[in-house]
């Protein structure tokens, strides 16, 4: 017995201690209802009747403080925690907000004559009419008005019956300066630099976290061929670290789309032949793995079954629900019951989902696992088609009352969505501190101040006009990675002689896709080399466009009649065109954008590359060290034959094509070479400063044919031999021919050249990352019989030409 | 006094039945090549002898030549997407001086002023405005000239952007008059003046565009005559749920179809009165 001691103290200890740690005070904030006194410790009488209940107790336990919620809950309040609207029914919200947006009663209500187009609700009256605790905020403001925003919601929702909170959401994943700045989505996947990302990312959700904001409906950079490319390995990789450091740091997140919207292909247009569910998988259960607690349906398409929209597909969602063992929140994308028209389609069991009526389709959505509803608006009634986008909780209202629905979806759903607030102590406090908010943002120079009515909020000044504007306000550590992450996410595509970085005093003559962002770069670019009028007096001209165009192609034109070396920044665009990559001295594709995704973005700011880091970079004070996330096809057709569901396959054969797909298949990251296919540029590629390729051709393989010989047997006698021989080039007809290409250097693009007689008969553009190979195949076109000395690169060969 | 008013309820079948019907058609026509080339309309463009003002207001409008955008057989893009003309429709009207075009637009939309920034400018509510300024070109040329022009103009209730598209002009036919302000965001048009004011169904949309914004050091300024007939098209674009996962973008145009954007000689004829 002697031996237990040592555990029947600890336990003893624990239960001693316990009590003590279970009673530690969280802060409560009450501005309508009021703190009442138990045991010495505070709690919020969010229903007003003076005593403790259970849900109003912090220190029960969540299952049982949900249970008694929902029994004091009508089947309508249950309803109104399934659906999420947008704040105030308006898509990009109001800025700067009126009295009509957030506390207007009589509504539907007419808007004043400079208030954005609405329907004319206000967020009372969502609060109030239809009981909704869940808003979709991509509202704008600094984070002093957003914090104002969202703690006068927060009051509405205490003034009610029951005192429960809202929980916002937001499209966007850094929003504290809504409107001005967001998260640069595709330079996270080109910036190939997790430290980097970790880092914003945790600002990210602090800065949210600071202004009220609760869930971001991010990532979806886990579907292939989205923002982080699509290689699985790194898809997963790059997620995984998105959502646990969110999450870590306060920001819940809210992975989608479920099962795949996609970067180029939705899953129901990816699937190849090969059906590779699992390496599509890889970036979800990624994102599960870092504990996303809520997930996003891909409204409108397909899923496992392919027959009908994943939130009508058991398949799908059994899927997520069962095998992957997802039980926190699904929200419906903003088209559940249709788009333009009611969703169509039959299930896997016979149901024709276009024939059926609201109830019966809101009640297989919440049967197969969704718990709430995304929509812009929700309105009265049941008739959906009356505006197909709208939601209607009328539908599920009247469906319980009359059999039509399962109550028992309605309190699982409840019960996930209330669970949700519990956890994040909403019902203790859910306003925001508006002075740490900007602390926390802004720098020590912002005269912003928390606002405490709407008069002040009308009255507050909005002088933040420009880039510059914003950058002497916001908080210098952000502004700092922000910069780091746009020169990371530039990838340096060809960089011939070693022209970039341009030297000190350059005569630089640039333009651009418009005359206002050239002029802007100017004014940067002539920190380190004068601007010059016309390509003539330049040293070097520099374009940036977004988009190969006619403006492009003219800008090219030009400076090569002008004999002036060129620079193309390629500006939210890839570089997909061989002659492009031909046409110019040094290459750069700039993936940074961080405009404000969803609803509107303020005017007057330069979301993309800031002209001073572009300045910076063009000069060597700041390197471009991105790479290309999905490799980049040659021509259109090429891209219509890769596998969606497959990475490092453009312009692969079908035996190249099986060989990768039987390497994914074994590899236990699912990733392939990206070396295998023939794309215009692989994955992983990108230059660095100083850096050059150091080519050698090796291994020419020319065409076979079979030929018959006999052949002198040993002991006497002749014997009949089948030897591949060169095969001879027909004029007129493609003569392919293999070769390796070895790059011993950084990554590189060579044009390959076939030469015979002095002339080009063939020519191919390759991109080799560094110290890597690839194989090249070439077709050589003869225009006259005889004998052919071609040479390619190092390699020399002498073809008949019949 | 537009969010008072209930959403006119469309009646589904009378929809489906519209669009069999116009697939039909489209079939039939696919099968006829005559029928496509059947000879395009025509409108007239009255002179204004003093400059209209630009105020949303159509009063010193002569409005009887109207250009109808309302009909099934007009929607080019996304028809399953499109609800009948109170989703999106539009009478067009234009008039002229040697300095100006002007034009107006009474639409019909149940939500307007959709753009958003993240979607190109074609997928955002805008008008299109297709316009040559050479009387003496070709009217059945297959190609831009160099006096053919794309003009965009977005429809939002705060930034009205206008671009050029000149990418559909052959190189050798540019003249150095390029794209302008296709990413968004810019308003290339040079003393150009709008104005909108809302309606029961929708808003009025009036607008002058001096002709000078046609021209360039090497194309020069266009001034109408009377009796001018030069080719014209018209085109309205609707996203009901501006969203950048918005798969169905409706558009309606005077005439012709999705070719109009790299063929003028399906588009109309504006004589100049």
């Amino acid at each position: 017995m002697k031996r237990y001691y040592p555990l029947a103290f600890f336990l003893a200890l624990l239960l001693a201690v316990t009590p003590v740690l279970a009673a530690q005070q969280p802060e409560v904030k009450a501005t309508v209802k009021n703190i009442i006194e138990v045991d010495g410790l505070q709690f919020k009488d969010l229903n007003d009747n003076g005593k403790l209940d259970v849900y109003e107790d912090w220190r029960a336990d969540i299952d049982d403080r949900i249970a008694d919620l929902l029994s004091q809950m009508t089947l309508e309040e249950t309803v109104g925690l399934l659906f999420c609207n947008n704040t105030s029914g308006q898509f990009s919200g109001t800025y700067p907000v009126t009295y009509n947006y957030l506390y207007r009663q009589d509504c539907p209500f007419e808007p004043a004559e400079d208030e954005p187009f609405s329907d004319g609700f206000s967020a009372w009256y969502y609060i109030n009419e239809y009981h909704n605790r869940c808003f979709l905020d991509n509202a704008n403001g600094t984070p002093e008005e957003q914090v104002f925003v969202h703690n006068e919601i927060q009051k509405m929702c205490e003034d009610t019956r029951l005192g429960i909170p809202m929980t916002f959401t937001s499209d966007r994943e850094y929003n504290s300066w809504g409107g001005f700045v967001d998260k640069p989505h595709a330079a996270f996947g080109t910036a190939n630099d997790p430290e980097l990302s970790e880092k914003l990312l945790k600002r990210y959700a602090e800065s949210m976290k600071s202004v009220g904001v609760h869930v971001t409906f991010e990532p979806y950079g886990n579907e292939i061929g989205a923002f982080n490319g699509e290689d699985p390995e790194y898809i997963a990789k790059m997620t995984e670290l998105e959502v646990a450091t969110l999450n870590e740091n306060g920001l819940a997140t809210c992975t989608k789309h479920w099962i795949g919207r996609g970067g180029d292909a939705s899953f129901q247009n990816a699937r190849s032949v090969a059906q590779n569910v699992d390496n599509w998988l890889e970036g979800w259960k990624a994102a599960l793995r870092a504990g996303t607690p809520w997930i996003m349906t891909n409204s409108g398409a397909t899923g496992l079954s392919n027959n009908v929209p994943v939130e009508y597909d058991k398949a799908t969602m059994s899927y997520l629900r069962d095998t992957l063992g997802f039980d926190g929140i699904i929200v419906t994308d903003w088209w559940a019951l249709g788009m333009g028209s009611q969703v169509q389609g039959v299930t896997n069991e016979g149901v024709d989902i276009g024939k059926l009526n609201g109830r019966q389709l809101y009640g297989m959505m919440l049967e197969n696992g969704v718990d709430i509803f995304g929509t812009v608006v929700t309105l009265r009634g049941e008739d959906i088609e009356a505006r197909i986008m709208a939601n209607y909780p009328d539908c599920i209202v009247n469906g319980v009352l009359e059999g039509d629905i399962d109550e028992y979806y309605v309190q699982r759903a409840a019960t996930r969505v209330l669970r949700f607030k519990f956890e994040l102590g909403l019902f203790e406090n859910p306003y925001s501190d508006a002075d740490y908010a900007i602390r926390l943002g802004a720098n020590s120079s912002y005269t912003g101040k928390p606002i405490n009515s709407l008069e002040e909020y009308t009255a507050a000044p909005r002088n933040i006009k420009s880039n510059e504007d914003l950058r002497a306000v916001r908080n210098e550590y952000d502004v700092a990675l922000g910069e780091q992450m746009q020169a990371s996410s530039a990838v340096l595509i060809k960089n011939d002689n070693n022209l970039l970085p341009l030297s000190l005093g350059t005569k630089v003559y640039v333009a651009a896709s418009s005359d206002d962002l050239a002029e802007h770069y100017a004014q940067y670019i002539d920190y380190y080399g004068p601007i010059v009028s016309t390509m003539e007096e330049a040293d070097v001209v520099i374009g940036d466009f977004t988009a190969i165009n006619d403006v492009a192609e003219m800008f090219i034109d030009d400076a090569k009649d002008a004999g002036k070396p060129i620079i193309l920044t390629l500006n939210n665009t890839l570089p997909t065109q061989e002659w492009v990559i031909n046409a110019v001295d040094a290459l750069m594709y700039l993936s940074f954008n961080q405009k404000a995704d969803h609803g509107s973005q303020l005017p007057g700011f330069m979301t993309t590359t800031e002209p001073w880091v572009y300045a910076d970079m063009l000069f060597g004070i700041r390197e471009p060290s991105g790479m290309i996330v999905k490799e980049i096809t040659r021509n259109a057709e090429m891209d219509a034959l890769q596998w969606k569901d497959l990475a490092g396959d453009q312009g692969a054969s079908t035996w190249v094509r099986l060989l990768l797909q039987a390497t994914m298949k074994t590899s236990e990251t699912h990733t392939t070479p990206e070396n295998w296919g023939d794309p215009l540029i692989t994955y992983k590629y990108g230059m660095r400063y100083g850096q050059k390729g150091d080519f050698a051709f090796e291994t020419l393989v020319l065409p076979s044919v079979i030929v018959e010989r006999e052949v002198a047997g040993r002991w006497g006698g002749a014997t009949i031999q089948s030897i591949a021989e060169q095969a001879n080039a027909r004029v007129g007809e493609p003569y392919n021919v293999n070769f390796l290409l070895w790059n011993h250097g950084g990554s590189d693009v060579v044009n390959v050249e076939a030469v015979s007689n002095g002339k080009v008969i063939a020519e191919k553009l390759m991109a080799v990352n560094g110290e890597s190979w690839r194989v090249v195949s070439m077709d050589l076109f003869f225009d006259a019989p005889g004998q052919h000395d071609v040479t390619i690169g190092t390699l020399n060969a002498t073809i008949t030409v019949e | 006094m537009l969010f008072a008013i209930p959403k006119p309820k469309k009646d589904v079948t009378e929809m489906k039945r519209l669009k069999t019907c116009f697939l039909l058609v489209l079939a039939l026509s696919l099968l006829m090549p005559g029928a496509i080339l059947a000879e395009t309309p025509e409108a007239t463009a009255y002179k204004t002898d003093t400059p209209i003002v630009i105020d949303g207001d159509l009063s010193e409008w002569v409005l009887d030549s109207p250009i109808v955008i309302d009909d099934i057989s007009q929607v080019i893009r996304d028809a399953n997407a499109w609800n009948g003309p109170m989703d999106s429709s539009c009478t067009v009207y234009v008039m002229w001086d040697e300095d100006n075009l002007y034009l107006a637009a009474d639409v019909n939309e149940d939500t307007p002023f959709g753009a958003i920034e993240m979607l190109p400018l074609d997928g955002q509510d805008n008008f299109k405005l297709y316009i040559s300024t050479d009387p003496s070109a070709d009217p059945d040329r297959t190609e831009y000239g160099a006096h053919d022009f794309l003009v965009f103009f977005v429809v939002d209730n705060q930034y009205w952007d206008t671009a050029f598209d000149r990418s559909m002009v052959p190189k050798e036919n540019r003249e150095r008059f390029i794209s302008k302000g296709m990413d968004g965001g810019e308003s290339v048009l040079a003393g150009h003046e709008r104005a909108v004011k809302l309606t029961a169904t929708g808003f009025i949309y009036e607008a002058v565009i001096p002709w000078v914004n046609f021209s360039n050091a090497n194309i020069p300024v266009y001034t109408p005559q009377t009796g001018d007939r030069i080719k014209f098209n018209f085109a309205i674009t609707d996203i009901s749920y501006p969203c950048p996962g918005t798969e169905f973008v409706p558009q309606l145009v005077w005439t012709g179809g999705l070719g109009i954007n790299t063929n003028p000689s399906s588009w109309g004829t504006l004589i100049f009165q």
